[in-house]
């Protein structure tokens, strides 16, 4: 086997049994840091599909995270107070059902990640980190001067939304549905990359004069893996937004892309479990060093210093002692 | 002789002052090799480039099988049938050549983007793959990355990928540049073989190797045709001798 699916493996070995011991020793709260772990993850994957696969570093992730989030917030919202949603003649009444959230934290982030990315992939290099990052502001200043959903203050949801067969409430439930999302998408993500389409995806970031010399079109295929990078991370973000029942601008701000960026990183970029990886580390190092010292964030950048400058394969890269692209 | 597959009717662009192309109009008939020949500088490299849709020209058309390319990007001419390959090796460096065959097929399918099935396993793509290395001897070097073959190989590759497009027309930019004298002569005879299958336009400074393919020569100085005919009036013309040959190599 080789040391890097070895080491996936340990991994995920590990952080399913640590939830597990935690479980048994009734520790809540480290079963709700590691669905954090795995939610983060889920986002990191999102993105690495357009950052490691289709070269395409967006800086505006936090866009389709939070639009995954208010998804949720403003579903719920209504079915909590019983008031419907009224767009032009028709009335919603929300929903707090997960699997109908979900799909519309889906299908919007994916509608949002369509129109910036028409937008946006004309552009490359500096310009298209310059105006995801634009866009996703664009996004955060609206969220804060929208009052209909709380405006600056977010939403509250007191009770967590249902998922059929399950108390969605009990920590190690939960747990276990967002760890089977998160395996789903890796799936889904592995199979992408091994498919027709993350072959030109990949060819894409290599070389693009030569996609096109073979009667590709770069644009639309960047394009794809920009909708499905979104449509994943909104997904995270609706998770996100359950775990905590709660939202706010805070999940839109560039803070957040710049964090799911430090997942990828930090992990290995390109690699399927490296989101994962970076999402433990970075979760473990702020809550182990910010329990230590109020300057955790020194040492995380000291670490991201030491990756990008000398294992630039992110740990997963150090782990497999082998180099992708960087 | 056959009719002409691809028409190319004053085409016109200039950067600036400088006219790269001029007035150009030129044919390319089943089963021949038309070479465009001219000094650095000549317009050549345009004129292929706006052949291929890379660069729109000022004025002028090109014509598929009678049909106008003008407005139709890059990508979809290839689809109608024009296929290039460049001066500097244009190959996925991190792919073997196996894989950048794969993304030949895939775009010469017309059905590019399946989601869920491993290429790898993909005997849509597998098998004219494995023909293909076969046909251009590069089985023995398959699953390395391109990136590590040797240049000739890259050379090898580029042609190949042409041809997995199964083009109406091949435009080939230099494809003898930097190749040995063993290189040359071998690429010399494959083309020989290959314009039974498919007319190219072939822009290429080994005056050895363009004199032993062409059946037609266009002589392009300054971004205008100077001369035009089979190898033999090309030789013997005065203005051609004067502008390009005289100073040259020949």
């Amino acid at each position: 086997m080789r040391r890097e699916t070895l080491f996936n493996f340990t991994l995920a070995g590990g952080l399913l049994g640590l939830a597990i011991v935690a479980w048994f020793v009734d520790e809540p709260f480290v079963i709700t840091l590691l669905t954090k772990v795995f939610i983060f993850a889920i986002a990191g994957t999102g993105l690495n599909l357009a950052l490691g696969n289709g070269g395409l570093v967006s800086l505006g992730h936090a866009a389709f995270f939070g639009i995954g989030g208010y998804a949720m917030a403003i579903l719920a919202s209504h079915a909590q107070s019983f008031e419907p949603m009224v767009i032009g003649p028709l009335t919603f009444d929300g929903t707090k059902s997960m699997p109908v959230i979900w799909l519309v934290a889906i299908l919007a982030s994916a509608f949002a990640a369509l129109l910036i990315g028409l937008l946006s992939l004309r552009t490359s290099g500096v310009y298209f980190i310059m105006i995801t990052l634009a866009f996703a502001q664009m996004i955060y200043y609206f969220a804060i001067s929208w009052p209909a959903y709380g405006g600056e203050d977010g939403i509250s949801i007191y009770v967590r939304n249902n998922f059929p067969g399950l108390n969605t409430l009990d920590p190690i439930q939960f747990f276990g549905l967002i760890a089977l999302l998160l395996v789903i998408v890796l799936w889904l993500s592995s199979t992408l990359v091994r498919s027709r389409f993350g072959v030109a995806l990949d060819a894409t970031r290599q070389n693009a004069q030569r996609v096109t010399s073979v009667g590709l079109s770069p644009f639309t295929i960047r394009l794809i893996a920009f909708v499905i990078s979104g449509a994943i991370t909104g997904l995270a973000g609706a998770l996100y937004a359950d775990l905590n029942r709660f939202v706010s601008p805070s999940m839109l701000s560039w803070q957040v892309s710049g964090e799911i960026m430090v997942f990828v990183i930090l992990g290995g970029v390109a690699r399927l479990f490296g989101p994962l990886a970076g999402a433990a580390l970075f979760i473990g190092m702020e809550h182990y060093l910010g329990g230590i010292s109020e300057f955790w964030q020194f040492w995380l950048g000291l670490l991201l210093l030491i990756v990008v400058l000398w294992g630039r394969g992110g740990l997963l890269g150090v782990v497999a002692g082998e180099r992708r692209h960087g | 002789m056959d009719k002409a597959i691809l028409e190319v009717h004053n085409l016109s662009r200039s950067f600036g002052a400088l006219r790269a192309c001029d007035e150009v109009s030129l044919t390319l008939k089943a089963g021949e090799i038309h070479a465009l020949i001219g000094p650095n500088g000549a317009g050549k490299s345009t004129l292929i480039k706006m052949l291929a849709g890379e660069i729109e020209p000022d004025s002028g058309d090109i014509l598929l099988d009678g049909k106008s390319l003008r407005g139709v990007p890059a990508h979809k001419r290839v689809h109608q049938g024009l296929a290039r390959t460049f001066q500097v090796s244009s190959i996925i460096p991190e792919y073997s050549a196996r894989q950048n065959l794969f993304l030949a097929l895939m775009g010469a399918s017309g059905s590019p983007l399946g989601f869920f099935t491993r290429t790898s396993t993909d005997t849509a793509l597998t098998k004219p793959a494995a023909a293909l290395l076969d046909e251009f001897d590069l089985s023995m070097r398959a699953d390395i990355p391109a990136a590590n073959i040797s240049h000739g190989e890259r050379r090898q590759l580029e042609v190949a990928l042409a041809v997995a497009l199964q083009p109406r027309v091949l435009l080939m930019d230099e494809p003898m540049a930097g190749m040995g004298t063993d290189g040359t002569a071998a690429l010399t005879s494959r083309l020989q073989e290959l314009k039974q299958r498919v007319p190219i336009l072939l822009v290429e400074h080994d005056m050895e190797a363009v004199f032993a393919l062409a059946d037609t020569l266009s002589v392009l100085v300054y971004g205008q045709i100077i001369a035009s005919g089979t190898a033999a009036e090309i030789r013997s013309s005065r203005a051609v001798r004067d502008a390009y040959l005289g100073h040259g190599k020949s």
